[in-house]
């Protein structure tokens, strides 16, 4: 074996790997071509091995796996895709509280995805309603939820999901799916009136730019759903709208906390465009009525949201509310 | 700031409990390093617990008794923890038909055919990975399946760049011979 060759090839492959061809490598040694030229084009060949990756029940079961242990041991971490809304924030989530240049980040991000991909680039790694994946979708999302640290965290994640229901849905209906499309948007009023019941029960700032965060976004669904409106079977037509009203309705920020129900004023629709039957209340929160969710579907409050007592009000959170109430933690009067 | 620094910043960010950071973290180097698992020990299941082990010690390392050590090169860093996972693996794993005794096996290998049914061409070139021996395949993997420089590839084998020009020419010729053979069978 020659030192000259092994410095040669590797010479070779370094400028081949900034850029240079092949055959200049091989022009500039005529000595070395024969043995050179199988070697570098083997290495060319390789190149098609990199789109070896792992299975995707992997890729989602390990999230799930690692954040059971390390939960487990007290280390737990919650892992996000980079394609949503931390990408261009990493450190968004933990924040406590929101600054403006913050919120407008956040604000730009979504309209960014929106200006991109119509709002459809949530769905883009996700299932759809129907797919056997779907169901381990969500709990993958409750998971995320439990393991949310904070009410602003929560929100975010929240509207995530919303968007990507959203998109399924236009997905569903653009393939003359309309129970899965309706499955879809009953989801995301689900989320949407989450997302309420969860910046009533915030305080102060934090409030604020939640409440402003989520307009934008609302905004934005809004313009997906009308445009769906041209797209969809008749049956469907009646609950997008519903949707868009609810998506048009002011976002219900409590003034005061209510003494004895967990309803905070105004969250979700507007009462006519089909209130959000419960939305807030103790037991039977679940999505509006407007968003299309059919009637015989169980409703139970999602996991995250303060099930009944909204800020302020005795009664505890849930488990995976860590922050809790701000004035009155769990068990404290 | 180039990739390196922000991914530096990431880590940072984890080592100080910030779970989000350590998330990114995962997402960013999940398929590589499963990729230099798999490569290494043939076996979709394997390589999926290698990589899943992978990462848990990576976060202990970054959160548990050897937080605040200083790591100068992350990407080095992970690999040489997936390095150590996969020579555990081989040193308790129960010892295997030496390949090279039947050679029909190199063709009834399936692990990674499945993959790649339209890309005859890389499915010779994983036979020929995986009949490599352990430091050849190493360099073969890091240097031209997930593209690492010399001196990456040099930081992860605790060796020098030469050497790695060494075994990278040697591991090539090998492999040829290797493909050559797999298209004469």
């Amino acid at each position: 074996m020659s030192e000259t060759i092994v410095e040669i090839l590797a010479n070779c492959l370094e400028r081949m790997e900034a850029g240079a061809s092949l055959e200049s490598c091989l022009a500039d040694f005529p000595n070395q071509a024969a043995e050179l030229e199988p070697l570098l084009r083997m290495t060319q060949q390789m190149k098609h091995l990199t789109n070896v990756g792992p299975r995707r029940t992997f890729a989602r079961s390990a999230h799930l796996h690692l954040e059971n242990q390390l939960a487990a041991s007290g280390k737990d971490v919650t892992f996000k895709p980079l394609n949503r809304l931390t990408r261009q924030q990493p450190k968004l989530l933990p924040q406590r509280k929101f600054s403006m240049s913050m919120l407008q980040l956040m604000i730009a991000a979504v309209l960014a995805l929106a200006a991109t991909t119509g709002g459809a680039a949530y769905a883009a790694n996700a299932s759809n309603p129907g797919d056997v994946l779907h169901g381990l979708d969500i709990a993958m999302e409750n998971v995320q939820l439990n393991l949310a640290p904070d009410v602003a965290s929560k929100v975010q994640l929240r509207l995530e999901f919303a968007s990507e229901r959203l998109a399924e849905a236009q997905a569903m209906f653009s393939e003359n799916d309309a129970d899965d499309g309706l499955e879809a948007l009953n989801e995301y009023g689900t989320q949407i009136s989450a997302i309420a019941q969860l910046i009533g029960s915030s305080d102060g700032a934090d409030q604020e730019a939640l409440a402003l965060l989520l307009e934008t976004a609302q905004g934005i669904h809004q313009d997906v759903l009308t445009n769906l409106l041209d797209k969809v079977p008749e049956q469907a037509k009646e609950s997008i709208q519903r949707a868009i009203d609810a998506s048009n309705s002011p976002i219900g920020i409590p003034e005061a906390p209510p003494e004895d129900t967990g309803a905070p004023d105004g969250v979700g629709a507007p009462n006519d465009a089909g209130a959000p039957e419960g939305a807030g209340a103790p037991d039977e929160a679940g999505p509006p009525d407007g968003t299309g969710r059919p009637t015989d579907l169980p409703a139970g409050p999602p996991a995250d949201v303060p099930h009944g007592p909204p800020a302020g009000t005795p009664g505890g959170p849930p488990s995976d509310t860590p922050d809790g109430p701000p004035d009155n933690p769990p068990g404290k009067p | 700031m180039n990739p390196q620094a922000n991914v530096s910043k990431l880590l940072a960010m984890a080592a100080e409990g910030d779970r989000y950071s350590f998330g990114e973290f995962y997402q960013l180097h999940l398929n590589e390093i499963y990729r230099y698992v798999l490569f290494r020990v043939n076996d979709h299941n394997e390589a999926e617990d290698l990589t899943a082990k992978v990462f848990l010690e990576a976060w202990e390392s970054l959160t548990g008794a050897r937080r605040g050590q200083k790591i100068k090169n992350i990407r080095a860093w992970i690999y040489r923890i997936a390095r150590n996972k996969v020579t555990d693996y081989h040193r308790t794993k129960k010892p295997q038909e030496p390949i090279d005794d039947n050679p029909d096996k190199k063709l009834q290998s399936n692990w990674l055919e499945g993959e790649l049914d339209d890309l005859f061409i890389s499915r010779k070139l994983a036979q020929g990975v995986r009949q490599l021996q352990a430091n050849y395949q190493e360099v073969i993997i890091l240097r031209f399946i997930n593209q690492m420089s010399h001196a990456e590839v040099a930081e992860i084998m605790n060796t020098t760049e030469s050497h790695v020009r060494v075994l990278q020419y040697r591991a090539l010729h090998k492999m040829r011979e290797i493909v050559a053979e797999v298209d004469n069978e």
